[in-house]
C-alpha cells in the first residue's frame, strides 16, 4: 500500500509527486517470514539475490546474521555458506567471479575475499587499537581485481587484490562510508558526513574528482549504481522515515520510489536495471520487495 | 532437556523431591503481594541496554560540539520544551510528552552489572541486591516469579552477561528473588531453563507430558557441581511449574496477542521481549527486566547485539539499533496506554554507561561513565529533562548516580526510606524528586 503523506514541498512538486505516485507500480513482496534482513546484492549471471539475514533457527547461528542466497525464480532461500562466523555485507564483482563479505565476531570484523574461478581466498584484517581488527562495507571492481572497503570504522581505502605487495590507498576523508563501484569501475559512489550529515558523493576510482550529489536534511545512504551506471538508488529519511529514491548519476532527476509509513532500506538493482529490490519493514516484519523504477520526470534535486 | 547431577549421583526421585521443596520455598517467599500507594507504580519494566548506548546520538545531541564530537545525525524537535533528539528517534520524539529523561547519570564507565544495583556513595563499592530483587521482595507475586529477566535467544547461557558480578542477583535477599531467566527470539518463541521451549507447534499438553518429562530426566549429565544442580533444579522446577499452569503458561504465549500488536513491537527479539514483558506484568509479575543483547559488544546485529559501538558506530545506530529501539519502546508506551497500564507501570531504560563525546579514530564512541536514563509511567512526571547537560554536554546541576536510580524506582513502587532501611538496601541513596 502506497500512502502519500503531503509535506511542505510546494504545490508544483506536490503535483509532480502525485502524478508520479499514481503511475508507480505497487511493490511485490518476495519473502514473507519477516526476518531481519539487510544489504541486498544481485549476483551477476546467476539470477540470485544475496543478503544478510538474522535467523531464529535453533543452532549455532541462532540470532546471528548469515549470508543467504535467494533464487529469484522460485524464491527459494538457503544459507550461502554452511559454516563460519556471523557474516554480512556481501559484495560481488561485475563478472560474478569474485565475492567479498564481512566475517565478524564480537567487535571485530575482517573481510573475506574469494576468487571462485581460481579457488583463491584472502582475508583483510585492518588492525586497530587493542589489536582488534575491523573492516566492512566492501565493494569490488568489475573484474574483481580491486576492492574498496571501510577500514576501522569510516576511512575508505582501495587495495589491489591478489598482489602480495598491495597497499591500502586512503580515499576521501574521515566520515566516508557505504562505497559502491560503478559498473565500469571508473567511479565510486559513497556517503559522507563530512558536511554535517550524511550526503551522497561520487569520486573517481583513484580518489580524485569528488562531487557532492545530494543536499538534504537527514540521511542519504546506501547508494547503489544501476547496471548501466546511469542512475543511483539510495535510502533517505528526508521525508521523516527511510524511503528509497533514485537519481541520475550526476545527481539530477531525483525520483522517489517508495512511500510507506514504515521503513524502506537497502536498495539493490535487478540486472535488467528496470526494478529495485529493497527491504521493507511492514507491521514490524522485514521482507524483500521488488518495485519498478519510476520513469524519468522533470523533477530536479 | 538435560538435568545435571553432582558427583554424589542425584537420582530421579531425589530430583523430584528437591524440585518439590524448591517449589514450596518459592511459593512461601512470594505469597506477599502488597498494594502500592495509589498513583504510584505497581509494576516495573526495566529495559537494560547492554553495552552502553550513546546519549549524543539519541536523546542528547549537541550540534554545537566540535566536529570531532558532534553527532552526524540531524536533530528533530520533541514535545519537551527546549529538547531535541536525533532524527533516529522520530517515534519517541513524538511521544516525548509521556516520559522524562535524566541527562547526567554517572555510572561506572565499564561493562558491569552494578548500575542495576547501585554503588555505595562513600566507598564506591558495588551494592547488592539488584533493583529488581528489591522490588520483587517488596511487591511479591502469587503465581509467577517476582523478578523475570528476558534475554534474547542465542547461544548464551540462561544468565545475564557478567553473571557473578555484584548487581546481577538478589544477594542477601535470598535466591527466591534472583531473576528468573527466559529467552525470547525474533518470532516471540520462549525458551525456559532446562531447554523447555515454547515454540511454534509446541502445546502445553505436550510440554507437560509427565512421561516426556521423566524420559528427559533419565538423560542426566554427570560431573556437575552440587550448586549447579541446585540452581538447575530450581530453574527447571520453576519453568516446569510455569508451563504446567494454564494461567502462567498463557502469560508467556505471545501467539495470544493480536497480529497488529505483535507487529507494532516489531519482529526483533527486543520488540517481542518488550511485548512479553507487558504480558508478564499484566499477569502479576512485579518486575520484568528486558535485556537488549546477550552481549555488550555492538556488532552482531540481531538478538545478540549490544551497544558497545567502539567501531561501526554510525552505521549500527542508523541501520539497526536506533530504528529498533525507537519502534519497540514507542510501541510499549502506546500499548501500556491503550490497556490502561501506563499510570501503574514504571518503565525505566538505561545501559551500564554512555559513550564518549569524542568520536574515536575508528568512527566509534568509547566508554563513558556519563550516561542517560529514560523514565515513563508509574508516577513519573512526564516531559522533563532532569539533571540537564549544557551545550557542551556537561552536567549543569550535578550527577545522578545508580543508587539514586534504584532509590527512585523503590520510592515509586511504595518502598520509602523507612522501608528501604528495614530491608537494609540502598543505604543513603537519594530519591530523584525532580522526576516525581
Amino acid at each position: 500500500m502506497i500512502c502519500f503523506r503531503p509535506r511542505a514541498h510546494g504545490i508544483v512538486l506536490l503535483s509532480a509527486l502525485l502524478a508520479h505516485v499514481a503511475s508507480a507500480a505497487e511493490p511485490v513482496q518476495l519473502t514473507n517470514d519477516g526476518y531481519f534482513r539487510r544489504d541486498l546484492v544481485c549476483w551477476p549471471g546467476k539470477n540470485e539475490l544475496v543478503f544478510s539475514q538474522s535467523t531464529p533457527t535453533k543452532g549455532p547461528f541462532e540470532g546471528r546474521l548469515r549470508l543467504m542466497r535467494m533464487n529469484l525464480d522460485d524464491r527459494k532461500v538457503e544459507m550461502l555458506h554452511k559454516d563460519g562466523e556471523a557474516e554480512r555485507e556481501f559484495a560481488v564483482s561485475g563478472d560474478g567471479k569474485v565475492i567479498a563479505y564481512g566475517s565478524f565476531r564480537n567487535i571485530t570484523s575482517n573481510i573475506v575475499v574469494k576468487d571462485l574461478v581460481n579457488n583463491k581466498t584472502t582475508t583483510l584484517k585492518p588492525t586497530g587499537h587493542n589489536g582488534d581488527w575491523f573492516g566492512h562495507r566492501s565493494t569490488l571492481s568489475p573484474k574483481g581485481d580491486r576492492i574498496v572497503y571501510v577500514r576501522l570504522g569510516e576511512k575508505m581505502v582501495a587495495r589491489d587484490l591478489w598482489k602480495d605487495d598491495a597497499k591500502d590507498l586512503v580515499l576521501g576523508t574521515v566520515g566516508d562510508e557505504f562505497p559502491n563501484f560503478s559498473p565500469d569501475g571508473k567511479r565510486i559512489v559513497f556517503s559522507s558526513r563530512r558536511d554535517g550529515d550524511y550526503e551522497i558523493y561520487v569520486m573517481n576510482a583513484d580518489g580524485t574528482g569528488e562531487t557532492r550529489l545530494t543536499k538534504s536534511p537527514g540521511l542519504d545512504v546506501n547508494a547503489r549504481f544501476s547496471p548501466d551506471g546511469g542512475q543511483i538508488a539510495f535510502t533517505s529519511n528526508r521525508d521523516g522515515n527511510y524511503e528509497i529514491y533514485v537519481m541520475n548519476a550526476d545527481g539530477t532527476n531525483l525520483r522517489r520510489v517508495t512511500n510507506h509509513p514504515e521503513r524502506d532500506d537497502f536498495p539493490c538493482w535487478t540486472p535488467d536495471g528496470k526494478h529495485l529490490l529493497f527491504v521493507g519493514e511492514r507491521k514490524g516484519k522485514f521482507d524483500i520487495y521488488k518495485v519498478e523504477v519510476p520513469a524519468h520526470t522533470k523533477e530536479s534535486k | 532437556m538435560n538435568i545435571p547431577t553432582d558427583n554424589a549421583g542425584m537420582g530421579r526421585r531425589q530430583f523430584l523431591k528437591s524440585a518439590a521443596l524448591a517449589s514450596l520455598a518459592l511459593s512461601a517467599a512470594n505469597l506477599n503481594p502488597v498494594q502500592a500507594a495509589p498513583g504510584r507504580a505497581r509494576k516495573v519494566i526495566f529495559v537494560w541496554l547492554w553495552g552502553g548506548p550513546s546519549q549524543w546520538d539519541m536523546f542528547d545531541p549537541k550540534p554545537d560540539m566540535p566536529s570531532a564530537q558532534r553527532t552526524p545525525f540531524s536533530t528533530i524537535p520533541t514535545r519537551i520544551p527546549g529538547a531535541r533528539f536525533t532524527e533516529l528517534l522520530p517515534r519517541l520524539a513524538a511521544r516525548s510528552n509521556r516520559f522524562s529523561l535524566i541527562q547526567s547519570n554517572l555510572f561506572g564507565g565499564q561493562h558491569a552489572s552494578w548500575p542495576m544495583s547501585g554503588q555505595d556513595e562513600q566507598t564506591a563499592r558495588p551494592l547488592e541486591p539488584n533493583f529488581g530483587s528489591i522490588v520483587a521482595k517488596h511487591l511479591g507475586s502469587r503465581h509467577l516469579p517476582p523478578f523475570i529477566s528476558i534475554m534474547p535467544a542465542g547461544r548464551s547461557a540462561f544468565a545475564a552477561p557478567f553473571t557473578g558480578q555484584p548487581g546481577v542477583g538478589a544477594g542477601k535477599l535470598g535466591p527466591a528473588f534472583n531473576p528468573f531467566y527466559v529467552k525470547c527470539n525474533i518470532l516471540g518463541e520462549i525458551e525456559f531453563p532446562g531447554e523447555l521451549t515454547l515454540r511454534k507447534g509446541m502445546t502445553q499438553a505436550r510440554l507437560s507430558d509427565r512421561r516426556a518429562l521423566l524420559s528427559q530426566l533419565e538423560a542426566t549429565r554427570p560431573g556437575m557441581e552440587s550448586s549447579s544442580v541446585r540452581s538447575h533444579l530450581h530453574n527447571f522446577e520453576t519453568a516446569y511449574r510455569l508451563i504446567n499452569s494454564p494461567e502462567t503458561f498463557t502469560a508467556f504465549d505471545l501467539s495470544k496477542e493480536r497480529e497488529q500488536i505483535r507487529g507494532s513491537y516489531g519482529r526483533s527479539s527486543f520488540g517481542q521481549s518488550l511485548l512479553l514483558g507487558r504480558r508478564l506484568i499484566e499477569a502479576g509479575v512485579p518486575y520484568v527486566q528486558v535485556n537488549w543483547g546477550n552481549n555488550a559488544d555492538g556488532l552482531e546485529e540481531g538478538s545478540s547485539m549490544g551497544w558497545d559501538n567502539h567501531y561501526h558506530h554510525n552505521d549500527s545506530m542508523m541501520s539497526y539499533q536506533c530504528p529498533q529501539f525507537d519502534r519497540c519502546l514507542s510501541a510499549l508506551l502506546d500499548d501500556l496506554q491503550d490497556r490502561g497500564l501506563f499510570e501503574s507501570t514504571l518503565v525505566v531504560a538505561m545501559g551500564e554507561m554512555g559513550r564518549t563525546a569524542n568520536i574515536n579514530s575508528m568512527g566509534g564512541r568509547d566508554h563513558n561513565a556519563h550516561a542517560f536514563t529514560f523514565w515513563a509511567g508509574g508516577g513519573v512526571q512526564p516531559g522533563r529533562i532532569v539533571a540537564p547537560t549544557n551545550r557542551a554536554g556537561q552536567p549543569t546541576n550535578g550527577w545522578v548516580r545508580a543508587s539514586s536510580v534504584g532509590a527512585t524506582i523503590a520510592e515509586l513502587v511504595g518502598l520509602d526510606t523507612q522501608g528501604r532501611a528495614e530491608m537494609n538496601v540502598l543505604p543513603g541513596a537519594e530519591v530523584v524528586h525532580d522526576l516525581l
